[in-house]
């Protein structure tokens, strides 16, 4: 299983998506870190964390964009997969490598996204 | 017989007359050939005119005799008169019939001489008396004659009288053009002469020779025989005798005096110094009489002249001159028609003519019957003058007819020459032959001359007049004012009537006294200045432009005027006078102060470029809103109230608008007032010339500040909604998913799952309802949870609220804090304090800073009089209810949650941030960043 022991940091403003996440991360042989709900609480755990193989990335986080953390991501190259409930070019256009799963996503498609985005 | 007979005899021997002579007859035949034998008519061929008719008459038997009869005799070539005593007489034979004729003759020449020389000496002196007392007569006569055919005939009849002469005949000579003017002076048997001109060459022999000479011819007897052939062309003319006397002046015969005589005579000496005496006196008269003419004449040409310049230069019309001209020239030559036209090719046009007793010829007359030779003269512009049209050899026949058939017999014309074009052709007709005088023909080239100068000069005062008239009606029909000022006085002299209409004053009034300084006084006072300043610039020679304002005493309004001045100098540069027009800009000022009105109180920023985004003006909008001065915002300055970040694009968008035909882009420009930046539309639209090119651009930016506000709004709005709608899915599967777990079977699983969806449903109804900066309140919250359930009805008793109503949640903290609420009510209904009769729920709220100055909102859930069931009893359904409380709100809300199970119910207490000024979030971050994803 490519997820498997794989360090996924899950940033998810929604508690019950964020467990939802969780339990299908682990069930699938992940490691998660997190989740965090917000923008401030994941930088932060970008920077303590050593390990992070991918990350998955709600872009609407208590009324904040996330591109801050987009950007520490794009700037440490770990990949990451954009959790979003907007469907639109400006992240694209900003982030043109970046994989975006609308919501509401299916977990299965949230795990292909990831396994394609791990290095 | 007759041999022997001492008188000259001699016979005609038979119809021959064959002669036979004695010696005495031989005396006879002096100066003759031998005559023997010949015929007697042709011996004495002189005379045989005279002979003959009397020897018919001696063979009818008659006897003729004479005494001293005269005969011109040939002796010895010479003509010589001789006086005979002569008989015939006829010859019989013995029948009686006549044979011959006898002839006896005796000379008497040398005693007729001699009585004759008796009488002559008193003839002589009869003679002399005679001739001084006609010399007297004919002095008086010619000093009374004022024509000099009358002073001719008068001589002539006097001498012809005197001289007993058959005819007296008067001739000019002029060498030069080998032609005289004969006047026949006077004819004894009364017809009356008329002049001719005879070409000398036909009269060329000794004759003319020798008066040419200066001598007196004297021809007693012309012939026949005729010794000279000029003899027999006098002959033709009847003259036997020709006594001929010449005048010369400077060698010249300039007249001479012909006597002629029917039959043979002798001239005397006497005779030949009458004639010269008459002749020189005659000529001596003449020739002062002419001098005294051409003197009069000459007078009477520049009087004319005169007189006539005088007329047609007080003429105004073009048409009059040509009229009273021809009519002028009419009376005085006396001739017959005087026409005046103009040549169109080789057609003459008669424009005006006087016609004198003859018929009207027609107007337009072709010049081609004339000849090529007349026409190149008429061409050439020369004088054409014709004395006689019948012996003017130079013209064609069918011109020659063509005058004719107008009675024209003379002609005098004149072409009329401006500028090297032929623009006239005078035409001088007589009926009857004329010698054009020299002052006659001076006299219609001068008249034509004036003619010309008078034409020429009406027409150009008729232009002339046709140019102020047309001047005066541009000037009466101007709206504007036109008029003229002395340069020096300052005085209008001329005023169109537009002054009153926009001065509204009575024109005579306006010019009135010094209208200088009452037209100053017209003017405002501020703009009175400039008036006075801008009259002393053209006085000093410069044209001026200006505007200012008059006061109009009729009304008291105010008129906007521009007067466009000028100088107006002589031929040396001064200046003379000031013309001027005065032009009404009232309604114009008007019309662009309310269209500047309108300009300047849109709520729009205009302006104006020349070359792409090169300003070139701003309306005062643009001042006020930016503070910038309308100066700076020129050429490129405007872009410095712009947002830094929207210069480039706005560049941008200028460097497209050329080939796009307009210009489109949104900026901000930041409020001088506020400091800040506020969205603006900007447009401009180019304005053309008739090649199409760009001459300019107008442009206006309008104020969408709002307008992006409230659409950065919206969007916000359909984003949040779309947020919130995929965030409600994930959340309405969360629940099912959590909801399965707990549940024992499929009809627990839908009375739970129903519920909590219900309560979603109720959150979303709260959400839904709000108004733009309304917020869901936390009182909103349980007051619905508890509402569901039935208990916060009026006299229940089990559920105390206490807490303000005015306790404002963060959209998004909504539905998590609802939900979870949700389970703590659910909970007291199935196991709690709303399910046991002595049960009481206690929830109270609060709002609390902390010493970061967030606000915190504490709720207190407090449940009381419960029977909890033992520790590890079955289970209450606490798990979800708790698992929200503990776990999601700190999580998703960074609140900080405590969850007791207490003896005698659940004790919940939550403190969760709110918002510090209770404004909306949603507004702000519309307010701050209008694009959601910027």
């Amino acid at each position: 299983m490519p997820l498997t022991n794989r360090r996924i940091l899950v940033v998810e403003d929604e508690y019950m998506l964020a467990q939802d996440m969780l339990l299908e991360l682990q069930d699938a042989g992940a490691v998660v870190i997190g989740p965090e709900p917000s923008v401030a609480r994941a930088l932060m755990r970008i920077n303590e964390e050593t390990t992070i193989d991918a990350v998955v990335l709600d872009v609407n986080l208590g009324g904040e964009q996330a591109f801050p953390v987009a950007d520490a991501l794009v700037a440490k190259r770990i990949p990451f997969v954009f959790a979003s409930g907007y469907d639109d070019d400006a992240m694209t256009s900003r982030y043109p490598d970046a994989v975006n799963c609308a919501k509401p996503f299916s977990f299965r498609t949230l795990m292909r996204s990831l396994e394609a985005v791990l290095p | 017989m007759i041999l022997d007979h001492p008188l000259p005899m001699a016979v005609g021997w038979t119809r021959d007359y064959i002669t036979i002579y004695n010696d005495a007859y031989r005396e006879m035949l002096r100066g003759k050939p031998e005559a023997l034998g010949l015929p007697l008519l042709e011996v004495w061929s002189e005379t045989s005119e005279t002979a003959a008719p009397l020897f018919d008459d001696v063979f009818a038997g008659l006897s003729h005799r004479f005494t001293d009869a005269r005969f011109m005799v040939l002796r010895g070539g010479q003509a010589e008169e001789a006086f005979f005593n002569y008989s015939l007489s006829p010859l019989r034979d013995d029948a009686g019939d006549v044979q011959g004729i006898l002839i006896t003759s005796f000379e008497t020449t040398a005693k007729v001489h001699a009585t004759a020389k008796q009488i002559g000496a008193e003839k002589v002196l009869r003679a002399n008396g005679e001739r001084q007392s006609l010399l007297l007569q004919l002095s008086d006569a010619l000093r009374i004659k004022s024509d000099a055919q009358e002073m001719i005939e008068a001589a002539a009849r006097m001498l012809g009288h005197q001289l007993g002469a058959s005819r007296i005949v008067f001739a000019e000579f002029d060498e030069t053009n080998g032609v005289a003017n004969v006047f026949f002076g006077w004819f004894a048997d009364g017809a009356m002469p008329f002049p001719a001109v005879i070409q000398l060459e036909e009269y060329r022999g000794a004759i003319v020779e020798e008066l040419l000479a200066g001598r007196t011819v004297r021809i007693d007897d012309i012939g026949p025989p005729f010794l000279q052939p000029d003899h027999e062309a006098i002959a033709k003319l009847g003259v036997k005798a020709l006594l001929s006397v010449p005048v010369l002046l400077r060698d010249r015969m300039v007249v001479n005096i012909s006597v002629h005589q029917h039959t043979p005579r002798h001239w005397t000496d006497e005779d030949a110094a009458l004639v010269k005496e008459v002749v020189e006196r005659l000529w001596a008269n003449l020739v002062r009489f002419r001098a005294e003419r051409a003197l009069r004449d000459s007078q009477d040409l520049h009087h004319f002249l005169l007189s006539l310049s005088d007329t047609l230069g007080r003429l105004v019309d073009v048409a009059d001159i040509a009229e009273i001209a021809v009519h002028r020239l009419c009376d005085r030559l006396d001739v017959n028609r005087v026409r005046y036209g103009e040549i169109e090719g080789d057609t003459m046009n008669v424009r005006h003519e006087c016609v004198r007793g003859v018929p009207p010829a027609p107007r337009a007359l072709s010049l081609a019957p004339f000849g090529s030779a007349f026409l190149e003269r008429y061409r050439a512009g020369a004088l054409i003058q014709v004395n006689d049209v019948a012996a003017e050899t130079r013209l064609p026949e069918m011109g020659r007819t063509a005058l004719k058939d107008m009675q024209v017999a003379a002609f005098c014309d004149v072409v009329l020459f401006e500028e090297e074009k032929r623009t006239g052709l005078l035409v001088v007709q007589s009926a009857t032959p004329r010698n054009w005088t020299s002052l006659e023909v001076e006299l219609i080239r001068n008249s034509a001359e004036r003619i010309r100068s008078a034409l020429k000069r009406a027409q150009a005062e008729a232009a002339l007049r046709e140019g102020e008239e047309r001047f005066r009606q541009f000037g009466e029909a101007s709206q504007d004012v036109i008029w003229i000022r002395d340069a020096e006085t300052l005085q209008w002299q001329y005023l169109t009537p537009a002054f009153e209409k926009i001065y509204g004053l009575d024109w005579a009034e306006a010019l009135a006294g010094d209208n200088y300084h009452s037209w100053l006084d017209l003017i405002v006072p501020e703009d009175r200045q400039l008036a006075s300043e801008m009259t002393r610039r053209v006085r000093h020679g410069e044209s001026v432009a200006f505007e200012y304002r008059i006061r109009r005493p009729i009304d008291g309004t105010i008129r906007w005027l521009r007067n466009t001045d000028f100088p107006i100098t002589d031929a040396e540069g001064n200046v003379r006078l000031i013309g001027g027009i005065s032009h009404d800009l009232t309604q114009l000022r008007n019309a662009q102060s309310r269209l500047e009105e309108v300009v300047e109180n849109i709520p729009q920023l205009v302006w104006r470029a020349d070359d792409p985004g090169r300003w070139t003006w701003a309306s005062p909008q643009w001042t006020k809103f930016t503070g910038q001065t309308e100066e700076d915002s020129r050429d490129w300055g405007w872009l410095d109230p712009i947002h830094p970040d929207d210069r480039a694009p706005a560049r941008a968008a200028w460097g497209r608008a050329e080939a796009e035909g307009q210009f489109t882009a949104e900026y901000r420009i930041r409020e001088k007032s506020t400091g800040s930046y506020r969205w603006f539309q900007t447009r401009a639209t180019p304005l053309r010339d008739e090649h199409d090119v760009i001459r300019e651009w107008f442009g206006t930016s309008t104020d969408i500040d709002d307008i992006r506000r409230l659409q950065g709004r919206q969007q916000v709005l359909v984003e949040e909604l779309q947020h919130r709608t995929f965030n409600l899915m994930g959340m309405v599967r969360s629940t099912a998913d959590r909801t399965i777990r707990s549940s024992v079977n499929l009809p627990d699983f839908r009375a739970k799952f129903r519920n909590r969806i219900d309560a979603l449903a109720r959150v979303q109804r709260l959400l839904s309802r709000l108004e733009d900066d309304g917020r869901v309140t936390f009182a909103d919250l349980i007051h619905a949870e508890l509402d569901a359930i039935g208990f916060t009805q009026a006299g229940e008793q089990r559920v105390t609220l206490d807490g303000p109503d005015d306790v404002p949640l963060r959209s998004s903290t909504v539905q998590i804090f609802a939900m979870a609420l949700h389970e703590l009510t659910t909970n007291a209904v199935k196991y709690g304090a709303l399910r046991q009769g002595g049960g009481h729920l206690h929830v109270r709220w609060w709002v609390e800073a902390d010493e970061q100055q967030q606000r915190w909102l504490h709720v207190d859930w407090h449940e009381s009089g419960v029977t909890m069931p033992q520790e590890g009893a079955a289970p209450t359904g606490t798990g979800q209810g708790r698992a929200l409380i503990e776990k999601a709100l700190p999580y998703q809300l960074h609140a900080k949650t405590t969850y007791v199970m207490a003896a005698d119910g659940v004790r919940c207490s939550i403190a969760l941030p709110i918002s510090n000024r209770g404004q909306a979030e949603t507004h702000d971050a519309a307010h701050q960043s209008p694009d959601p994803r910027g």
